[in-house]
């Protein structure tokens, strides 16, 4: 599992593991049924608090990430394919609304972003 | 609070030997110097009942061990009593040790005039005098207290003899207490050995030990480290 | 939760200086950082947690029971350490270990030879023969060896290299890995306890400010900065300390969304860091 926190952003630490590890979920990275570190032992690892660790897991139990079983420690949990999708499709969503934003601020039109797109999508054929 | 007493004890192992070897030098030169039983006993009741405790309590003043004895899981008036206990052992070594002396051949003491009930308890009774004089001071206020004690004491002694010099006469107030305390010893170091004296003389060892005991376990109680 | 060590309105008083109604938690299985400008009171509350100095009021639970009638008990499940170890300077370490050891049930003393070893420390070696760093391993060896309960610290990073100082932060993580444990240190060295504390207690001038979670204290405060003349700290929420300068004005603030609300475009927003929090509470809302 690959994790890295930088103290120099902006986002809570928290929300950086939440957010990295969801992606590895969600990317197969990570696979259904997988352990993940118990929360003290990662919190020494990337040397971060214990209760960002247990605030991060929390989330993740919440938002159907992982379960927790008790005295074992937490799994990635199995993942609907629907709601697997579905996040899929939500992370490029928010990518894109962050593009579309910019663009407008840009004043940039609809035809010049939708052109770059299909450029961008076969550059990475 | 037997765990505090060895604790004591291995901390203090090599002042344990300083002291043997100090003492022996010092009980030697007394046993060839002295032929008098008198001044044996109170030499000897002096010398072990300021010098033991002092170089033994002076210690966790000097080293600054208090933070470490209070904090170990025992109560401030176990630790006082683990105190007392392996003082009044090494004190009571000390006695032995100089009645051995004594007894050496080169001794000039004549050992059946201090080996007596009355003797010995008047060793022991000087002894806990000294002591119990000496120990709350050094509780509470270390090292330094006994400075104070014996620097205030000398400083009430030659302002004693100003006193007595500038006013003179028999009716001044200081002469009397000076007379009164020569009386005191005096009389106790005269007392006919009858077996009531003694037991009164053995109840007023118990009850300045018991005395100073209590009043080092308060003051020990009440120290902020 | 529960708590290691739970404080409440204790009081101290001194000539000059008085612990006023100091009440906060330490929760178990976590590290919490005592922090203040020097004289604040940190050594005061941790002397008083151990009953090295009376208190004048106020209750001390430790494990749940009364740090003054359980004394004994609570004491052998604690491990302190001073910031200047102390102890009989002419004696030997294994035997100042010997003397020690029976006081505790849980004493291994194969451990304590083992972090004797780790540590580069001889039995042998008399106390007055080490350095400070050395004495501090020492008095840390001591105190790991009965797997105390709570690891009590007083100022245990001061006056050691930076090399040391990393390892004894990391060490207290993993002490922590065992959810049963808790380390309660205090310190004026900001970065340290911005490195390992899970929780911060900051007391200035003898009553606590705040006794929060680390991560939520870095992620609300902020320094809210602007021109002068643009902004006064009164327009800025939560203010607690400014500083001014000729180009500017600095504002902390324990709120700083509820400042971008207020103040949006017309000020720099800074996150702040404790040695922030600290440095500004001290100058206070004034005019500095």
């Amino acid at each position: 599992m690959k994790i890295i926190i930088s103290n120099a952003s902006p986002d809570p630490i928290y929300e950086q593991v939440t957010r990295q590890i969801k992606g590895q979920i969600i990317s197969g990275d990570l696979k259904e049924g997988d352990p993940l570190p118990s929360i003290r032992k990662l919190a020494q690892d990337l040397q971060i608090s214990v209760i960002t660790t247990k605030r991060a897991y929390e989330e993740l139990q919440k938002e159907g990430f992982i379960d927790a079983v008790e005295g074992k420690g937490s799994y990635v949990a199995m993942q609907n394919k629907e709601l697997l999708r579905e996040k899929k499709m939500k992370l490029v969503e928010e990518k894109m609304s962050e593009a579309v934003e910019e663009a407008r601020l840009l004043g940039i039109t609809l035809p010049e972003l939708r052109e770059m797109l299909t450029l961008l999508f076969k550059e990475k054929d | 609070m037997l765990k505090l007493v060895r604790l004591e004890f291995l901390l203090s192992r090599r002042v344990l030997l300083t002291t043997f070897i100090l003492f022996s030098a010092v009980f030697v030169y007394l046993a060839c110097w002295s032929d008098s039983p008198n001044q044996f006993i109170g030499f000897v009741s002096l010398v072990t009942g300021l010098a033991i405790p002092v170089t033994f309590e002076g210690r966790e003043d000097r080293f600054r061990t208090s933070v470490l004895l209070c904090s170990l899981p025992a109560r401030r008036s176990d630790i006082v009593r683990a105190k007392y206990t392996m003082t009044w052992a090494v004190m009571a070594g000390a006695l032995v040790y100089a009645l051995l002396i004594a007894a050496l051949p080169f001794s000039k003491i004549p050992l059946a005039q201090v080996i007596n009930p009355k003797g010995l308890l008047l060793l022991v009774f000087f002894l806990s005098f000294f002591f119990a004089f000496q120990l709350p001071l050094t509780t509470r206020f270390g090292f330094k207290g006994i400075m104070i004690g014996l620097v205030g004491l000398q400083v009430l002694g030659v302002l004693g003899f100003v006193f007595v010099d500038l006013f003179g006469g028999k009716r001044n107030p200081l002469r009397v207490v000076f007379l009164a305390v020569e009386k005191f010893f005096r009389t106790i170091v005269r007392l006919e050995p009858t077996a009531g004296n003694l037991l009164l003389l053995g109840a007023a060892i118990v009850a300045l030990n018991a005395g100073s005991f209590l009043v080092a376990r308060a003051l020990y109680a009440r120290r902020d480290l | 939760m529960t708590n290691a060590i739970e404080i409440k309105r204790l009081r101290k008083e001194y000539k000059g200086f008085t612990l006023e109604d100091a009440t906060f938690d330490v929760p178990e299985g976590y590290i919490m950082g005592l922090i203040g400008p020097n004289g604040a009171g940190k050594t005061t509350i941790i002397k008083l947690i151990m009953n090295l100095i009376r208190r004048d009021g106020g209750e001390v639970r430790l494990f749940g029971l009364d740090n003054l009638r359980h004394e004994p008990e609570v004491k052998a499940r604690i491990g302190f350490v001073y910031d200047v170890p102390r102890f009989h300077e002419d004696v030997p370490l294994g035997v100042i270990a010997s003397a020690i050891a029976p006081f505790y049930v849980k004493w291994d003393a194969s451990l304590f030879r083992r972090l004797l070893e780790e540590f580069e420390l001889g039995p042998k070696t008399m106390f007055k023969k080490l350095s400070h760093g050395q004495k501090m391993k020492f008095s840390l060896a001591l105190a790991l060896a009965h797997d105390a309960d709570l690891i009590l610290m007083d100022e245990p990073t001061a006056g050691l290299d930076p090399v040391f100082r990393f390892e004894l932060l990391e060490r207290l993580r993993s002490i922590i890995q065992n959810e049963r444990k808790t380390v309660l240190f205090s310190s004026h060295i900001t970065t340290d306890l911005e490195r390992v504390a899970d929780h911060i207690t900051f007391i200035h001038e003898g009553r606590i400010v705040f006794s929060e979670a680390k991560d939520d204290i870095l992620e609300t405060w902020g320094v809210v900065k602007a021109g002068p003349d643009v902004l006064q700290p009164a327009d800025v929420p939560e203010s607690r300390g400014v500083k001014r300068t000729d180009y500017g004005i600095e504002i902390l603030t324990s709120d700083v969304a509820a400042a971008r609300d207020a103040l949006g475009g017309r000020a720099v927003y800074d996150k702040a860091t404790l040695e922030d929090i600290m440095f500004y509470m001290s100058r206070g809302n004034g005019h500095a």
